[in-house]
């Protein structure tokens, strides 16, 4: 997938100078102490993004570059995400156990017997170091196991 | 009292206490997100029922050893295992995908063991004056110091664009924002999530920016992180190209020195003060970012010497230098130590073990990574198909584990995606990861000094000090304008 840079980095810009906007905002009923640094800073990146939106648009910076992204990097953040959802949900091992081998077999490997000892040999390590080695708390489910 | 410390140390129960300490240090340190106070933490209560000395040792060759084993996942697989070598791997890992992992690693440890050995130095001898030093910085000195920090980062790291750089380094001021505000208490853009009245926790954030969004790329090239399955440059080459920049190997450790001897900086800060400061002093600028080997000694030099030096107000002090130095303070209270000049008096003997001990901690550094070196870069040559998942779940175990909180770990899953996008841009990260490390410090020094001065911004070049940090400072910012000056009129010719 490619996607023209000015475009790309226009819309982050965006992004940071809404963020940076709502801190502004927000500031406006906070003391003068708790509020003078973060105003500074709010309005200092709104400045630099007015500018650098200033020289993509009408100096070209940006050019006619593109920003390619790469067709894996989609579905691996909806993976990122069903894992950090799955932590919540079934504990770290469980979550952990589904998401290593899946992982591992839609990046490529097709020998499920590796695949699957790798996850097994990591799972095990894992919790022998941390949970009985160092009694660490691995991040639990929300029913408790 | 000095030489009873040294047979103390070279006891065999204390030798194997740096050797143990030290070995689980590197290998805790290399898990993005483990680092040298969460071992020291779980460590501690082991140490209970041992002898004072042999527990400092041990706690001691953890903090060492975590802070050089941070290294080998940044060379290895561009992933800090700890804030101390983030800049490491800004050169370390090119090195590895040009096959020079070996070379990178030897760097690194010879680096970290100049560095820690010069750091150590320091605290033997040099331990009450430069206490009494760190207590002139007043928290103007400490502001400025951070803003010169932010400077030069922008002025120097940023070849592209200053811009995107400040842009960054705004947002990151930004993002320090969130939580209870330093002086007045009062909870900020917190949005009535609970999570954020602490603020953005650096370890998250770190593994997070670097960690994950090397993942990303992991995803998007495939194959393995070398290119070259043919090994270049040995341990010995790395240990042979560190002296020969001896300039960046003593003004990194200096750095390292002074940065440690500073309460509340810390080691995050120091290594990449350190990088940019090599970079600048370099003859060869252009080459950082693409493996050089300047980029390696400079991080690895400065954070084994603040391991030592954050002792000095510690044991001086009592005022940690960091988490890790807290922990220690801890563990000499728990023995009936208390920090202060006893500890060089009447504690002495106890002292200069645990001196002596970080010295063997130190040469334990070097042995360990001649033994281990080569079964380390093997994973250079592992397809990244397996290394993908198991990175992201210890990440996740990393980011978890320091304060047994899911939201730290969904703060390093946003922290990747953003600097996902921030690496397409080619926005640089660490100008997003400094003001997260220093922006809190940065803020309570401004309003603390004004307070001070009742308001008059006089306070921020009253001291001695202050001017010279001004100063360096002001020449910073003008140190490239004849550079500019220069390639403006080249243009217009």
């Amino acid at each position: 997938m490619e996607i023209r840079m000015k475009y790309a980095e226009t819309l982050f810009l965006l992004l940071v100078c809404l963020v940076s906007g709502v801190f502004l905002v927000i500031s406006a009923g906070y003391s003068d102490i708790a509020r003078a640094v973060p105003n500074i800073c709010s309005v200092f990146v709104i400045l630099c993004i007015l500018f650098r939106l200033g020289q993509i648009w009408l100096g070209g910076s940006s050019g006619t570059s593109a920003m390619k992204i790469h067709k894996r990097a989609i579905p691996f953040i909806l993976m990122l995400t069903a894992y950090t959802a799955g932590v919540f949900v079934t504990g770290f091992i469980i979550a952990s156990a589904i998401f290593v081998p899946i992982c591992m077999y839609w990046m490529g490997q097709r020998k499920l017997s590796v695949v699957l000892s790798v996850t097994a040999v990591y799972i095990v390590l894992v919790y022998l170091v941390f949970v009985t080695g160092f009694r660490m708390p691995l991040p639990e489910s929300i029913v408790g196991f | 009292m000095i030489y009873e410390g040294f047979l103390a140390a070279i006891h065999p129960v204390n030798i194997f206490n740096a050797l143990f300490g030290t070995t689980l240090g590197i290998v805790m340190g290399a898990i993005p997100g483990i680092g040298s106070s969460m071992t020291m933490a779980l460590l501690l209560p082991f140490t209970f029922w041992m002898p004072a000395d042999g527990a400092l040792i041990l706690l001691g060759a953890v903090y060492c050893g975590a802070t050089y084993g941070g290294s080998i996942s940044a060379i290895l697989l561009n992933t800090p295992g700890t804030p101390a070598s983030t800049a490491t791997a800004f050169d370390g890992y090119p090195m590895a995908q040009q096959g020079r992992g070996m070379e990178a690693i030897g760097i690194a440890a010879m680096s970290s063991f100049v560095g820690g050995i010069a750091g150590l130095l320091l605290l033997f001898f040099l331990s009450p004056p430069l206490a009494e030093i760190s207590l002139k910085f007043g928290p103007a000195e400490l502001f400025l110091l951070t803003l010169f920090t932010f400077i030069i980062i922008s002025v120097t790291v940023l070849k592209e664009s200053v811009v995107k750089g400040l842009i960054a380094l705004g947002l990151g001021l930004v993002l320090s924002g969130i939580g209870y505000d330093p002086i007045s208490g009062a909870l900020r853009f917190t949005f009535g999530v609970p999570y954020l009245e602490d603020g953005i926790q650096l370890v998250p954030a770190i593994i997070g920016l670097f960690a994950i969004s090397e993942v990303f790329a992991f995803v998007e090239s495939g194959g393995t992180i070398s290119n070259s399955l043919e090994a270049k440059g040995g341990l010995k080459e790395g240990f042979k190209q560190t002296f020969r920049f001896p300039e960046t190997l003593i003004r990194s450790t200096i750095i390292g020195s002074v940065v440690g001897a500073l309460p509340g900086i810390g080691v995050s800060a120091a290594n990449l003060i350190a990088y940019v400061a090599a970079k600048a002093g370099s003859k060869n600028p252009a080459l950082f970012g693409t493996g050089a080997p300047e980029g390696v000694i400079a991080p690895e030099s400065s954070n084994n010497a603040v391991t030592c030096t954050s002792l000095i107000p510690t044991l001086t002090l009592g005022i940690p230098g960091s988490s890790s130095a807290a922990l220690l303070m801890g563990a000499l209270m728990i023995h009936g130590l208390i920090p202060g000049s006893a500890l060089f008096t009447t504690y002495g003997k106890v002292t200069y073990t645990f001196f002596f001990g970080l010295g063997l901690s130190n040469l334990f550094m070097l042995l360990v990574t001649i033994f281990t070196v080569k079964y380390l870069v093997k994973i250079t040559v592992v397809d990244v198909s397996f290394l993908i998942p198991i990175i992201v779940s210890l990440c996740f175990i990393g980011s978890y584990a320091m304060r047994n909180s899911l939201g730290d770990a969904v703060v390093t899953m946003v922290f990747g995606l953003l600097a996902f996008a921030m690496r397409k841009l080619k926005y640089p990260l660490i100008c997003l990861l400094l003001p997260i490390i220093l922006g809190t410090m940065m803020e309570r020094g401004y309003h603390q000094s004004l307070m001070l001065s009742g308001g008059s911004f006089s306070i921020f070049w009253a001291s001695p000090i202050s001017k010279v940090i001004l100063a360096v400072t002001i020449l910073s910012l003008l140190y490239p304008l004849p550079g500019y000056f220069r390639k403006a009129g080249k243009k217009e010719k």
